[in-house]
């Protein structure tokens, strides 16, 4: 029954999230290639940093950081809203009466199922905003499709892949495990389950926000 | 059967509950009554372990609840059925997912098994075509008859029943409370009641215990409860004017 409840959020939290991932991410990677050729325009720079600043950047900070506020919005609520709920109808003090752990059985599998499945969300979303940018700035005559594939592969290390892996893990840990928190330990009805909601959603963005500061600073520096 | 001894709770300086002793037997309909505030839920959730008291023990067949290790905490729990007040349906699940829960955690049984159990539990609570419905699609007897499957699903020794008539027309209640009555003789189990319904006292209390502003104030059966002389218990008793007409009729 765990497995299959680990099964059940990765499609509740994981795919469901698709859709908003992939959308944010094309429209991401578009922006940043137009404002980039926009500012480097004049000869000077190569245009092929385009594609290069565009893979940088998204690897490095937009893909994990700005998918991981993204996902707080819409995953983190959700999860405090629902355990609040479970809390205030009885229906957490129900299982635990029964003899199962609530906090093992409602939060364990949250939390395993977003670690997991938050790195190939930023994978999809990595490479979603390089395909955006390379349709907005080819099709905006912004750059040249030679210019940009260049800048994408030039001078390419693995080591911003993992470091983006393992802000993904991190991240993914925060989305689930602070909303759980604030939902697992509501008290009170309707009016508290809300503000807890909002609370939750706050505090995992300030916390992802000081987390991918620490983090930058201890693998990049 | 359960023993509490000596069971005193308090909330900061405020106390709730001071040194109840009572005995809920086996085989019969325990009801704890009394007003709002009495403290009828702290006792009810001190016994089921969902808060510790200050003092005291809770003696579930001579072992206590409060000294036993996790596993024997958690092994016990199987053991108890419990009815909430508002039903505590699990919300996202049918009325087939809710029965079965405590199943699929817990037994080895195959998906054959457990489905004729759900079938038997909710043959046995009378409920029939709402296997596939969710609990905002019942009405409020549904929704208890519902919470009564599932609580008896794993067969418990125990069953608590938290306000089972709350928000039920008088003669739904009434067979709800023949419901608990039934199920309380025919498994032979340790049914304990929390209500403040005088027709449900008068109708299943085999043996009761009225609390008043956190004391035990009497103990008894249905029958000696309408001849008793206790005044915070006559108070409580004959505070609706329904009441007061029937003892009037009596004398």
């Amino acid at each position: 029954m765990f497995r299959q409840n680990i099964l059940d959020e990765m499609v509740t939290l994981g795919v469901s999230s698709l859709p908003i991932v992939a959308i944010i991410s094309f429209f991401m990677g578009a922006v940043i290639t137009i404002q980039t050729a926009s500012n480097t325009g004049g000869g000077l720079i190569p245009l092929y940093t385009v594609g290069f600043a565009v893979r940088e950047s998204v690897i490095l900070e937009f893909s994990p950081t700005i998918v991981a506020l993204i996902l707080v919005g819409k995953i983190g609520s959700s999860i405090s809203s629902q355990l609040g709920t479970m809390r205030v109808t009885e229906q957490i003090d129900a299982i635990e009466i029964m003899g199962v752990n609530s906090a093992s059985f409602l939060v364990q599998p949250k939390i395993i199922a977003l670690v997991l499945l938050n790195p190939i969300l930023i994978t999809l979303s990595i490479f979603l905003s390089i395909g955006g940018g390379f349709i907005a700035g080819v099709s905006s005559g912004a750059i040249t499709p030679y210019d940009y594939d260049y800048g994408v592969q030039y001078e390419f290390e693995a080591f911003d892949y993992y470091y983006s892996m393992i802000k993904s893990l991190v991240f993914g840990f925060i989305i689930t495990s602070v909303p759980a928190y604030f939902g697992y330990y509501v008290k009170g009805g309707s009016v508290e389950v809300a503000k807890a909601s909002t609370t939750a959603v706050v505090q995992s963005s300030i916390i992802i926000l000081a987390i991918n500061y620490v983090l930058t600073q201890l693998l990049l520096l | 059967m359960i023993e509490i001894k000596n069971l005193s709770k308090s909330f900061g300086e405020r106390p709730v509950l001071n040194d109840i002793n009572f005995t809920f037997e086996k085989g019969k309909n325990n009801l704890i009554i009394g007003a709002s505030g009495s403290g009828k839920t702290t006792i009810t959730k001190c016994i089921v372990g969902l808060q510790e008291p200050n003092t005291g023990i809770v003696n579930y067949d001579g072992k206590n609840f409060w000294e036993m290790d996790r596993k024997e905490k958690a092994a016990l729990r199987q053991s108890i059925g419990f009815l909430f007040q508002g039903g505590a349906l699990f919300d996202s699940m049918t009325v087939e997912e809710n029965v079965k829960f405590a199943l699929r955690v817990f037994s080895n049984q195959t998906q054959k098994e457990m489905n004729d159990r759900v079938d038997f539990c909710l043959e046995r609570v009378n409920l029939h075509g709402v296997k596939a419905l969710f609990p905002d699609e019942l009405s409020g007897g549904m929704k208890k008859r519902v919470g009564i499957a599932r609580a008896i699903s794993m067969q418990p020794k125990y069953l608590f029943c938290d306000e089972p008539n709350s928000g039920l027309d008088p003669q739904t209640s009434v067979v709800i409370d023949q419901l608990i009555s039934e199920i309380t003789y025919e498994y032979d189990i340790t049914t304990v009641v929390i209500t403040h319904d005088m027709n449900s006292v008068l109708e299943i209390g085999d043996n009761i215990m009225f609390l008043h502003n956190g004391d035990k104030c009497w103990d008894g059966s249905r029958k000696d409860i309408l001849q008793t002389q206790n005044k915070e218990l006559t108070d409580f008793i004959y505070a609706s004017n329904f009441m007061k007409t029937i003892r009037e009729k009596a004398n």
